[in-house]
């Protein structure tokens, strides 16, 4: 029991992580808290089911389809809400980004509809038993994705130029356009890798937790709450952000109440904002009044 | 007399502030020069509150001030500008200096809610002192109802002037208020702080311009590393060995 | 030369500053707009033809007393608060629940409602003074949600999600005041209160403090402002505004759930504040009408709502961020000005 706790814990955890990582990569590059970042998620699992469940388009091709899709929200979503925004007004940002997602939940229902829909998990096939534990295949697919994207981010933040000229951005944005790095092409490929890590975490949630129009402000807080728990624009903060609530939100349905288990993600959110809002791996944030 | 003893503020391992000790008399320009670095805003920001010292003491006219939080400082006789010019750009010029007026206002909250007669009339005395100010400090009428942050810079630097003396200071200290200023203004600025002096006010100035700090400042100290290495008349400060080494850099890269 | 307004009238018992143009808070102008719609109302009233269009007046009404309560503390303050759902659903809960348990008199279980929310946004303001924009943001989404959650989930208190809690007819000593008609008048009332209020912290020094700590809450301090102590004022009189909604909301439903309180009524009060003006009452107020009557009019396109919502605030928040109303007033007084010369 408890291990199979543990492991729902990890699964769960390893969602919250990609969402998270999408969000604390916008956050870095962009210095944009987007509120939208849980409706690229929800987008993913909803166009994954619209494409596999509706048109029954085959699994394999759905979800790239899907992935991609995200993407080009992701990308749709900077061009036309946030580039060339005032960076200071920060009222103005909150609510563009909440107006944004409002309006991608607003597409997603009307091009897709209210209804809940469970499309195929990724394999269909025996879960994996451990000893006591059965690890279903769609969670191996789960945090197989997360350790995948999180190589693929490694190698792109460190080994190539556009990765390093985006952490050159996150560092010292002044500097990195005297070097002519371009800020906006960070952003943008900030906000592609939101949309396809997301789509990736919303798509291989969909199967077990179900997709709907309406998920997406749970999905993104799970998220936000995740990386900034680790420290926001902090990728790694945001895997280990992912796992403790995860973790933490398996154990409390298990061992508490299944009821509030939402609650916890937001008790330790706000926890976390007021001891400490840099996060556990995050610098001190300069103390203004 | 201001007095600052044994400041000391270590931000993680940097040693900002090291035993600093400076004074500043009432009724004449007091200047606090030194290199990038120094630690001159630091000091700044811990005689007003704004950062914490790790130890050491700031005495305003016998008063004990280190710890008080920034908005107590106000009423403990000490105002202040910004290196970085914190304006209250959305508000028109002659609200932005009547803010400076918030310590001497009586009327209670609940008054203010009611808006009782007696709010009124506090409301047009803090007006008129406004206006007056900005009259002092040369900024034309025609720039009172605009928008504060629609003003040229220089404007907006003795905008934020007024909104300190609206205070009614005994020391009031300029964290590098020639920044971006040109020749002129900063002879005009100079002779607005001598003004001031003369009026009573302690004037501490934190400056890169040594030129204006040589012109109006009866006492300097000289800053480097987070300590003071020298201090004096003009002349003394511009004879002196280490300060010339400080800023040409020989004995610090 | 332009000869400023501002310096013609030398009266001393109104505050010099007055037509500033583009500049601060349009003091005195606001006022008159809201008075103007204080004798509008009733006389819509009149007019409406039957008690559903009345219902959705005193709907708006009552979101009018919420959008002025996010209004100082947004548009004045600069405090972004998602949750404010969570201090209508305190106002709601309590005020239900004192009359239902305790047989207290509708008006003083409002009263009650409003001040425990108000006590709770006092209470929440301290802690959250230390986060700032979007960390505040996150800050107050989450405690809505957590509010949202107790609320859904608390049924001995609440009646959760069904059965949800009734309140009685609304009656001030036994007098019956629960017909769409007579509750207008309290709900009038009541949005005139708050709205001489919040007209007078605008036209203060109060709500100059508040605008100063938006502003630069570093030179707010230095001359003499307390921050924190702004912020928990601010906090206190929005949470009780909005609670004081919430207490009117619940005789006016009569049935209520938990529903009601969750994210979405936060983001629809964000938009009534930004579709209105962040600085003006009046356009709190024009805002929640709008925001109110709007998904009465779609209602036959029930499913393009959220869609339209959505890209409405993201249009305004890109063109006319300081409000709608508040952009379209300026560009009118700036075609009149030109008009003049």
């Amino acid at each position: 029991m408890f291990e199979q706790i543990v492991v729902s814990g990890l699964t769960v955890g390893a969602i919250y992580a990609l969402i998270a990582i999408g969000f604390t990569i916008v956050f870095s590059t962009v210095r944009v808290v987007n509120f939208a970042h849980g409706e690229f998620v929800m987008a993913g699992g909803v166009l994954y089911a619209w494409l596999a469940v509706i048109h029954q388009v085959p699994v394999a091709i759905a979800i790239p389809a899907a992935v991609a899709g995200c993407v080009l929200i992701a990308w749709l979503s900077y061009e036309l809400c946030l580039a060339g925004m005032d960076k200071d007004n920060h009222i103005a940002q909150v609510m563009i980004t909440l107006g944004l997602g409002i309006t991608i939940k607003g597409f997603a229902q009307v091009f897709v509809g209210k209804d809940t829909q469970f499309p195929p998990p990724f394999t269909s096939g025996a879960p994996l038993a451990l000893g006591a534990v059965s690890i279903s295949q769609q969670t191996l697919w789960i945090v197989g994705s997360l350790a995948v994207l999180l190589g693929l981010l490694w190698a792109l933040l460190q080994k190539t130029r556009v990765g390093k000229g985006m952490r050159a951005v996150a560092i010292n944005h002044y500097a990195a356009v005297l070097m002519g790095i371009s800020p906006k092409r960070a952003a943008i490929i900030a906000f592609a890798l939101a949309g396809l890590i997301g789509g990736a975490a919303g798509a291989s949630l969909a199967p077990v937790a179900s997709a709907h129009y309406d998920n997406g402000i749970f999905l993104g807080i799970k998220g936000f709450a995740a990386a900034i728990l680790g420290g926001l624009g902090n990728p790694v903060g945001a895997v280990l952000g992912g796992v403790i609530l995860g973790l933490t939100e398996s154990l409390t349905a298990g061992y508490v109440s299944s009821v509030y288990k939402d609650a916890v993600s937001l008790v330790l959110l706000l926890a976390i904002l007021l001891s400490r809002p840099q996060g556990l791996l995050g610098r001190p944030l300069p103390t203004k009044l | 007399m201001l007095t600052i003893e044994h400041i000391s503020k270590h931000f993680g391992g940097l040693r900002a502030l090291h035993d600093v000790n400076v004074e500043a008399d009432r009724a004449c320009v007091t200047a606090v020069i030194g290199p990038n670095g120094a630690g001159k805003s630091t000091l700044m920001n811990v005689i007003s509150g704004f950062v914490a010292a790790d130890g050491g003491s700031v005495g305003v006219d016998g008063n004990e001030t280190l710890g008080l939080l920034p908005h107590r400082m106000c009423a403990s006789g000490v105002a202040r500008t910004f290196q970085n010019l914190q304006m209250f750009s959305d508000m028109s010029t002659v609200e932005a200096v009547v803010t400076g007026r918030t310590r001497h206002r009586k009327a209670s909250l609940l008054a203010n809610l009611l808006m009782t007669p007696a709010v009124r009339r506090e409301e047009a005395e803090a007006f008129g002192a406004a206006r007056d100010l900005l009259a002092t400090m040369g900024v034309p009428e025609p720039f009172w109802p605009r928008r504060a942050g629609d003003l040229p810079y220089g404007m907006q630097r003795r905008v934020e002037i007024a909104r300190a003396l609206a205070t009614e200071p005994a020391y009031l200290l300029l964290d590098e208020p020639a920044a971006g200023l040109n020749d002129n203004e900063s002879a005009a600025l100079g002779d607005v702080l001598l003004k001031l002096a003369r009026q009573g006010i302690g004037v501490v100035l934190i400056e890169h311009d040594i030129e204006l700090v040589m012109n109006v400042s009866s006492r300097i100290f000289v800053m480097d590393a987070g300590t003071v290495i020298a201090n004096g008349t003009p002349a003394e400060v511009r004879a002196n060995p280490d300060v010339v080494a400080a800023y040409l850099g020989e004995e610090h890269e | 030369m332009e000869k400023p307004a501002s310096m013609t009238a030398a009266s001393p018992t109104v505050p010099a500053v007055v037509k500033t143009g583009r500049a601060g808070i349009v003091l005195s102008s606001d006022r008159r707009l809201t008075i103007i719609l204080m004798v509008v109302l009733p006389l819509y009233a009149l007019i409406a033809p039957n008690s559903f269009y009345k219902s959705v007046l005193v709907s708006s009404m009552i979101n009018s007393i919420a959008a002025v309560g996010l209004c100082l503390m947004l548009g004045f303050a600069g405090q972004i608060s998602i949750g404010q759902a969570a201090f209508y659903g305190l106002g709601a809960y309590v005020t239900a629940y004192l009359t239902n348990h305790f047989g207290l008199e509708p008006l003083l279980a409002i009263a009650l409602g409003s001040a425990a929310a108000m006590a709770v946004g006092w209470g929440i303001s301290r802690p959250l003074s230390r986060l700032h924009e979007h960390y505040l943001a996150m800050a107050t989404l989450a405690f809505g949600i957590v509010m949202y959650i107790v609320f859904a989930n608390a049924r001995p208190l609440t009646g959760g999600l069904d059965p949800g809690t009734s309140v009685g007819k609304f009656a001030i000593l036994g007098f019956d005041l629960s017909s769409m008609d007579r509750y207008f008048w309290v709900v009038w009332v009541a949005l005139g209160f708050a709205a001489l209020i919040a007209g007078n912290v605008a036209a203060t020094q109060v709500g100059r403090s508040l605008l100063a700590v938006k502003m630069s809450a570093p030179a707010a301090a230095s001359v003499g402002i307390d921050v924190v102590r702004a912020k928990a004022f601010v906090f206190a009189i929005g949470a009780f505004l909005t609670g004081l909604s919430g207490g009117l909301y619940a005789y006016f439903a009569r049935s209520f759930n938990a529903t009601t309180f969750g994210i979405g009524y936060s983001i629809d009060l964000l938009m009534m504040v930004v579709l209105g003006s962040l600085t003006r009452v009046s356009g709190a107020i024009v805002g929640a009408f709008i925001i109110t009557i709007l998904p009465v009019l779609f209602e036959h396109f029930e499913d393009y709502k959220t869609l339209v919502f959505g890209i409405t605030m993201v249009l305004i928040m890109k063109f006319m961020p300081s409000g709608l109303v508040e952009g379209v007033l300026s560009l009118g007084s700036r075609l009149l000005r030109r008009k003049d010369n």
